[in-house]
């Protein structure tokens, strides 16, 4: 009788405990920059209507993240503990640059420090920075990765313990956009935009899932990157078609003081050569 | 060799020393400010200063083929259309490109010559005249490629502020067109008689 009032107690325990377990195998991990927010973080604020952009050559542009936060939905931003890392945000920078620095119609190219952006700083914030550095144009870059580990059915081999440290029995997903953004400053002008996405998912033991996960993050952030690098210089060749087919979408002028040449090309000269060769061995007094 | 001596002297030479020799450079480049401040010579000799290998290059290798074969067809010609078609060009520039601060490039003397030879072509008989045509058509194809490519718009050269000015090629043309037909109503303006054509 004694035995009976003690194991019941012991057993709901027990249950009780392998819950919490179960549940704390669950792991969820979100973290963003929204262009959106950065932006337009006012929900009363009137729409901005953009203008025509005019692009006067050679352009001046800058690079920047946007600031890693989430919305508290009043209106302000809560700061998140972020895997991205401030080296990872550089190297991508850098690589962004890379690819704005090869066009020959870019003069110069800033890499903006975070610390420049405010979180929901807006266009007003975008005008300090043109104000500051002098830039026309600037690649907003943001990124959104969500992480998410759980259970499969192989997850009751947790109850022994050891299978918590040998079946990998977790199932761990990360996905991650990343965005770039050109933004013509003066005009509020979206110019293009290039995206990049990676979808990781592997399965882990429970006491490694945690690496697992942060593995996936830098893993996820580098592929993302690396295909919106890929289609970013995609784009700004379309661009480059674009500004010319369209000139009332978009306004090209040149700075004032801007140097001239006149350039004759390879082809011409070597049809020319051709032409005159044929002309010649066909002359006759 | 002796076809290419006058095209040799009057643009290899001197384009290469002011390649070579930046002071030379500096002295020569088109620069809308300093020209308009009295220094005139720069509407001739902003033509000879180039920006790039390949943009020197280019340039000389069309002037020394189309400069051959006129010197072969006008000996002089090329001397006399240089003088005057380098300031003509430059002054369409400054009023044409006004935001156009300095300018480079024998690419405009070059479209003029082309023009020029096609125009000799058109002036003999009618077996010349389709060479003539021919050489028209290239050069008119190469100037409305230039000002429909985007490369232009967005020029690519060493120099990132630098861009093409396709009206100095027009301008070239344009002047050729001009210098023929006062070289037609002015006998002055021709130096010598057509010299006729010689089989090897």
């Amino acid at each position: 009788m004694n035995s009976r009032h003690f194991l019941l107690p012991l057993a709901g325990l027990l249950a009780l405990a392998f819950t919490g377990c179960m549940s704390l195998h669950n792991r969820r991990h979100h973290e963003a920059s929204s262009v959106v927010q950065f932006l337009y973080p006012d929900k009363d604020q009137p729409f901005i209507q953009p203008q025509i952009p005019t692009l006067r050559l050679p352009l001046r542009v800058g690079v920047a993240f946007i600031p890693a936060g989430l919305g508290d939905g009043r209106g302000g931003f809560r700061q998140i503990q972020a895997n991205f890392t401030e080296q990872q945000k550089t190297e991508l920078l850098r690589k962004v640059a890379g690819q704005f620095k090869a066009l020959p119609f870019v003069q110069s190219i800033e890499i903006v420090p975070t610390t420049y952006l405010r979180p929901g700083g807006g266009f007003e914030n975008l005008d300090q920075l043109r104000a500051m550095m002098g830039i026309d144009v600037i690649a907003l870059i943001a990124y959104d990765q969500a992480q998410n580990s759980s259970d499969t059915e192989a997850s009751i081999a947790y109850w022994t313990i050891v299978g918590a440290y040998i079946v990998p029995a977790q199932r761990n997903s990360t996905h991650t956009l990343m965005e770039a953004v050109v933004y013509d400053i003066p005009s509020r002008s979206l110019l293009f935009r290039a995206p990049g996405t990676s979808t990781i998912q592997n399965h882990s033991t429970l006491f490694r899932a945690g690496y697992f996960l942060q593995q996936a993050s830098a893993k996820g952030i580098e592929e993302a990157a690396a295909q919106m690098t890929a289609n970013l210089s995609q784009e700004l060749e379309l661009f480059k078609v674009r500004a010319k087919e369209e000139p009332t979408a978009i306004k090209i002028e040149h700075k004032p003081g801007y140097t001239g040449a006149g350039r004759l090309d390879g082809w011409f000269a070597g049809l020319l050569a051709l032409f005159l060769v044929a002309r010649f061995a066909s002359s006759r007094p | 060799m002796k076809l290419v001596r006058i095209p040799f002297l009057l643009f290899v030479l001197p384009a290469g020393l002011a390649w070579i020799i930046p002071a030379a450079q500096c002295a020569g480049l088109y620069a809308r400010t300093s020209i308009l401040h009295g220094e005139w010579w720069r509407l001739w000799t902003g033509h000879w200063v180039h920006f790039s290998a390949s943009h020197l290059a280019w340039n000389l290798a069309v002037l020394l083929g189309a400069g051959a074969c006129l010197e072969r067809r006008h000996p002089g010609l090329l001397l006399v259309f240089t003088v005057i078609a380098a300031p003509l060009i430059s002054l369409t520039l400054m009023l044409g490109e006004p935001a156009m601060q300095t300018y480079g490039g024998l690419s405009g003397l070059a479209t003029g010559a082309v023009v020029l030879l096609a125009l000799t072509e058109l002036d003999r008989d009618s077996r010349d005249r389709a060479w003539g045509w021919g050489l028209l058509i290239l050069v008119v194809a190469k100037i409305a490629f230039d000002a429909t490519q985007t490369s232009t718009l967005f020029a690519g050269f060493g120099t990132q502020a630098v861009r093409s000015s396709v009206l100095a090629h027009a301008a070239g043309a344009a002047a050729a067109f001009g210098f023929n037909f006062v070289r037609r109503i002015d006998p002055r303006f021709v130096p010598d008689q057509p010299a006729p054509i010689q089989t090897p």
